[in-house]
C-alpha cells in the first residue's frame, strides 16, 4: 500500500484498457443533472457497479438513471413527472420526452422500465409484480410525510443483503428525520448521501451526524432556472 | 446517521505506519458496503482489516508480514504484531481469520479450505509480476457477481497487471480499480 498522490494524473489513454468511470459520469451523468454534485456522484460511481437489479425512487429527467441502466442488469424508474410543491411543478410532457431520450436505448431493449406514477403507487405495482432489487435509491419527495413513506413503501421490496440509499441527507431535514427514525445507523457519506443495509454496526455516539440545518432553496431553484439537458448523442 | 467520516478519523487514522489517507478509506467502506465476504490480500498493519470488519460479516487477511520494497521490509513481529493489536476483537470474535504466509499460499489455502468471497481486495505487493499472481489465484475464489478491486492502479506495475488480466475494470479518482463480470464497455455506451 502507498499513501502517494492520487487523482488528477489518472486518465483513459488510448493503451489503457481501464475505463475511467468518473469521466463517464461527468460527460453523461453530471452535465445533465441539476441535483448531484460532482462528489455524490463519485459515491454511486463505486456503489452501482456492483449490483444488478436497481429501483430508482424519483427520476425527473433521468440523467442519474443512465448510471443505473449502465451497471443494473434490470431498472425501474418512478416518478409521476409532476413535481411537488417543494421541488416546484414542472411540464411533465418536456421532462418525460427527456428521460425517454436520455434512456432510449435502456427503454427499448427492456432493460429500463418507467413506471409514471407516484412513487406510493409504484411500489404497490412493484410488489404486485413481485419486484426485488438489490439496491434501492430515494430521491422523491423531500418532505418528511413523504420520504417515510417511500422508505416504508421500499423497504419490502428490498433483496436480502440489500442497500437502500438516498439523495439530500443533510440540509432537507425531512429527509434526515424519516432516515434517522426508519432506518437508524444508517451511514453519512458527504456530500448529501445516506446508506443503508441490515445489520450496520453502532460507531458511537461520537459519530452521530450533527447536521447544520439550515433553509436550503428547495429544488425549485434548480429546476426552473434553465433548461432540462438531454443527453442523448453525447 | 452515522457519519463513516469520524469514525475513520478516531478509528483508523492513528493507527501507527497506516498507510492510506482518509479519502483512500472512505472509498474502500464504499467498495465495502454490502459485501459480506472478503477476502484481503495485503494487510500490513491492519487499518483496512479494521475498516472490513467493521462493515462486513467474514473477513479474511492475508499477508506474510514482512513488508516489502514499496512499504519497506520489516520484522515478521514488528508487523504482525501492529497488526494484531488492530484487530484482535475481530479474531477474538471469530469473525476475522488472519493467513500470515505469502499471498500464493494463502491462495491455496482458503481454496482447500473452499472459501469464496463477493469482495476481494488486492493491495499486496505492486510490481506486474505479484499483482498478475494475486489477480490469477484469486480469481477462482470470487463468488458469482462478486467484486475483484484493488489500490494504486497508478502504480504501473498494478496497472499492467490489471490491464492484462482483466481489461476493461474500472478506475476511480481515488486510487483504486474494480471489476466484476460483465463490465460494460463505456466507449460504447457514451
Amino acid at each position: 500500500m502507498t499513501g502517494g498522490d492520487t487523482g488528477p494524473h489518472l486518465c483513459l489513454s488510448q493503451e489503457d484498457d481501464l475505463q475511467h468511470l468518473t469521466t463517464w459520469i461527468s460527460r453523461n451523468v453530471l452535465s445533465g443533472s441539476h441535483m448531484m454534485t460532482a462528489p455524490d456522484l463519485e459515491t454511486l460511481a463505486v456503489l452501482v457497479p456492483g449490483h444488478k437489479r436497481i429501483i430508482e425512487v424519483g427520476c425527473y429527467c433521468g440523467a442519474l438513471t443512465r448510471l443505473f441502466a449502465l451497471f443494473g442488469e434490470r431498472v425501474w424508474s418512478v416518478d409521476w413527472l409532476i413535481g411537488d410543491e417543494a421541488a416546484g411543478h414542472y411540464n411533465t410532457d418536456e421532462v418525460e420526452a427527456i428521460y425517454r431520450e436520455n434512456n432510449a436505448e435502456a427503454l427499448a431493449s427492456g432493460q429500463l422500465e418507467l413506471l409514471k406514477m407516484s412513487s406510493t403507487e409504484g411500489a404497490a405495482e412493484l410488489a404486485k409484480r413481485g419486484v426485488t432489487a438489490d439496491l434501492i435509491w430515494i430521491d422523491a419527495g423531500h418532505e418528511y410525510p413523504d420520504v417515510h413513506a417511500d422508505i416504508s413503501n421500499y423497504l419490502p421490496l428490498l433483496a436480502p443483503g440489500g442497500i437502500m440509499c438516498g439523495h439530500d441527507a443533510g440540509p432537507f431535514e425531512g429527509v434526515t428525520q424519516a432516515v434517522d427514525e426508519l432506518l437508524p445507523g444508517a451511514l453519512y457519506y458527504p456530500q448529501t448521501v445516506w446508506l443503508w443495509h441490515e445489520g450496520l454496526p453502532a460507531l458511537g455516539p461520537e459519530c452521530d451526524v450533527q447536521f447544520e440545518m439550515h433553509i436550503v432553496p428547495m429544488r425549485q431553484a434548480m429546476i426552473t432556472v434553465g433548461t432540462p439537458t438531454t443527453l442523448g448523442g453525447r | 446517521m452515522q457519519d463513516f467520516k469520524a469514525w475513520v478519523a478516531r478509528e483508523l487514522l492513528p493507527i501507527e505506519r497506516i498507510a492510506m489517507r482518509e479519502p483512500e478509506l472512505m472509498m474502500l467502506a464504499l467498495l465495502a458496503f454490502g459485501h459480506r465476504t472478503v477476502i484481503e490480500v495485503g494487510a500490513l498493519t491492519g487499518s483496512c482489516t479494521k475498516l472490513l470488519c467493521t462493515l462486513c460479516e467474514r473477513v479474511y487477511s492475508v499477508d506474510h508480514f514482512v513488508g516489502d520494497r514499496w512499504v519497506g521490509t520489516h520484522d515478521f513481529g514488528y508487523l504482525h504484531d501492529l497488526h494484531t493489536a488492530t484487530t484482535k476483537e475481530f479474531q477474538r470474535g471469530g469473525q476475522l481469520t488472519v493467513l500470515a504466509m505469502d499471498t500464493a499460499t494463502g491462495a491455496a489455502q482458503l481454496r482447500r479450505d473452499g472459501v469464496t468471497a463477493d469482495l476481494i481486495f488486492i493491495d499486496a505487493a505492486h510490481d506486474t509480476e505479484h499483482v498478475r499472481a494475486d489477480i490469477t489465484n484469486y480469481l477462482p475464489l470470487l463468488a458469482p457477481g462478486g467484486v475483484m478491486c484493488g489500490h494504486d492502479p497508478t502504480m504501473e506495475g498494478v496497472k499492467a497487471a490489471v490491464n492484462e488480466l482483466l481489461p476493461g475494470a474500472l478506475l476511480y479518482e481515488t486510487n483504486y480499480w474494480a471489476w466484476r463480470e460483465g463490465l460494460p464497455d463505456l466507449e460504447v455506451q457514451a
